[in-house]
């Protein structure tokens, strides 16, 4: 299998990542017909001939990178968490882009003036059962970062509704008490009436530069992503440091 | 072979077998031991949208049967296959086990819960038994004993079997700052500060429905100013560094079963503390089961973090296994959680099969 890269095959993901590369020097190439989605990467110095790239959706990058049918890939961090439970054995984020920032959080209805920490939502899950009737509910599609945070917490004692949109509506229509979900400046979670917990930030995840660890890869192709990881930072830096 | 030899030693006890099917229905599992369980069990989805999973243990399916039998009381023996999600273990697995419901009588239950363990394990070969054990309701009587505030005791207790837990919270009351306010909207200072608890629920109620929260569906306007005045309480109570110690040394209690009535004896003398009951209970314990096991141990920290274990935990090791052959306990509340109106007291343990066969 020749060394390949996954990068996001539409919306914003996408074009900030082709700006990534392109500022780093390199020529990102688009699928030469519409129904392929089979690009390349040239100006690699390693690299003469180039190398193959698969547009693929975000989620999927995660998914193929566990499976190591792609070597490397640009997607979000919290996607990456969501798909594996431990992401780390399988994944190994190198490189922080600077962009697609998103905040996974867990918000509580404002009107919840008792609780202000994971240590409080602790107390009230516990108590939930013996004067509500039922568990503590949390909307979420992260279901495995909702399950990994609560555990490190000690919290055990809710249930996971499934939401696959509209998350921070759940607590007013009734369908969750809590929610898990991502925000980037905290608006609408506010516009609904919900409120962040103190130590209630999950994960702060951006666009990461992922390799697989599954993947089998020669020295040879090994040097090849090295420079490319080099080339993105070096970008990222400069940027980080103009702000 | 030795499973024959480990349902022919609960037959002998006076066990029913009750029929437990393979496909469950995953929410009394999830519901009671909760969502941190989905991970760690094979689920399934019905063609209606009900969740069903594999059995990934057998007490709670037989607490079901229990309840929907209607009988006060009940012996029951199982054995067969369970399905967890497991990293270097096989995925399926067989284990047996033991279930005592509805004996009032609570040591005399404990006692011989314990006794059937250790003659099971005999009888399928096992010598050279090592026994730990620990008792929640110690540590219960301990913090009633020490007047903690009721709020914090049901936090600690809710803790208790995490230790690492346990003192990262006894060291957040031992350092509790008292700027509790701070952190509170402005217009709720005063009434709580008069402890006006009518008003309070009054202005909770109103931002609840400006934010479309209904006051009936989840957390109700009442349960938010109970706890925010129970905050309010215990902000200015720090845990004091006389019982903070005392907590801390009784967690670090480790010593023989035979030696565990002294050492509580000594504890109780040097603190003042009234533990008698907790004294006669591993007395009996140890005299019961001295006979049987060369090595049993009593940690004071030993429980499990499941708020329907209330008293009594043990595990049993033997033939070099690094890892118990049986774990067992008291779950008082779990018929509750299941539905029970009434509390049914209740003690078991389940053998690890495979790992029995594989010992030496």
């Amino acid at each position: 299998m020749s060394l390949t890269i996954a990068i996001p095959s539409k919306g914003r993901l996408k074009e900030k990542t082709i700006e990534a590369f392109t500022n780093a020097g390199f020529d990102l190439r688009m699928p030469e017909d519409a129904r392929s989605y089979q690009g390349s990467l040239h100006g690699v110095n390693a690299a003469e001939k180039g190398v193959d790239v698969s547009f693929l959706s975000a989620s999927e990058i995660a998914r193929e990178l566990i499976n190591g049918t792609v070597h490397a890939g640009v997607t979000g961090e919290d996607l990456a968490r969501e798909t594996i439970a431990d992401a780390d054995t399988y994944l190994e984020f190198v490189s922080q882009l600077g962009f697609g920032h998103a905040d996974v959080v867990i918000a509580v209805p404002q009107a919840w003036i008792d609780v202000e920490t994971m240590s409080d939502l602790d107390d009230v899950a516990a108590e939930f059962r013996s004067r509500h009737g039922r568990r503590l509910r949390v909307a979420t599609k992260y279901w495995n970062l909702t399950q990994s945070f609560f555990a490190d917490h000690g919290i055990a004692l809710y249930r996971i509704v499934e939401s696959l949109g509209a998350t921070e509506a759940a607590p007013s229509a009734g369908q969750a008490d809590a929610i898990v979900d991502i925000t980037s400046t905290g608006s609408t979670l506010r516009a609904n009436g919900l409120k962040i917990l103190d130590d209630g930030v999950i994960l702060k995840s951006q666009a990461n530069l992922i390799l697989s660890r599954t993947a089998r890869i020669t020295s040879d192709e090994a040097g090849i992503l090295a420079e490319i990881r080099h080339a993105l930072d070096t970008v990222t830096d400069m940027l980080e440091r103009k702000k | 072979m030795k499973l024959q030899a480990i349902t022919g030693s609960l037959a002998e006890s006076g066990c029913k077998f009750p029929s437990i099917d393979l496909l469950q229905p995953a929410d009394p599992f999830l519901d009671t031991t909760g969502e941190d369980l989905r991970r760690r069990i094979f689920i399934t989805q019905e063609n209606t949208g009900k969740t069903l999973c594999l059995r990934p243990e057998f007490t709670i399916p037989v607490c079901l049967a229990h309840l929907k039998q209607g009988d006060n009381t009940g012996r029951y023996a199982y054995a067969g296959s369970v399905f967890r999600q497991r990293d270097k273990e096989p995925q399926e697995f067989t284990q047996a086990g033991f279930e005592d419901f509805g004996d009032q009588n609570r040591l005399k239950a404990d006692i011989n819960c314990i006794n059937i363990a250790i003659k099971t394990l005999q009888q399928a070969g096992q010598q050279n038994l090592g026994l730990t054990l620990g008792d929640q309701s110690i540590f219960s009587d301990l913090l009633e004993a020490l007047d903690i505030p009721s709020a914090w005791r049901k936090k600690l207790t809710r803790n208790f079997g995490d230790t690492e837990l346990l003192i990262e919270n006894l060291s957040v009351m031992y350092t509790m700052d008292e700027e509790f306010l701070t952190n509170i909207p402005k217009e709720y200072h005063a009434l709580l500060e008069n402890a006006d608890t009518q008003r309070l629920e009054a202005l909770i109620g109103e931002r609840m429905s400006e934010d479309g929260l209904s006051p009936t569906f989840g957390r109700t306007p009442n349960a938010i100013a109970d706890r925010l005045m129970q905050k309010l309480e215990l902000s200015s109570a720090a845990l004091d560094e006389e019982k903070y110690n005392l907590l801390q040394s009784f967690l670090a209690i480790d010593v023989t079963l035979a030696d565990a009535p002294l050492a509580l004896a000594q504890y109780q003398k040097a603190s003042g503390l009234d533990l008698k009951s907790g004294q006669e209970r591993l007395a009996a314990m140890a005299k019961a089961i001295s006979e049987y096991v060369g090595d049993a141990r009593y940690r004071a920290n030993f429980g499990r973090r499941l708020d329907y274990y209330t008293g009594l935990v043990f595990e049993i090791y033997s033939g070099g296994s690094q890892k118990p052959l049986i774990g067992g306990g008291r779950y008082d509340q779990l018929m509750t959680l299941l539905g029970s109106p009434k509390e049914i007291p209740a003690v078991g343990f389940s053998i690890w099969v495979d790992r029995l066969e594989a010992a030496l």
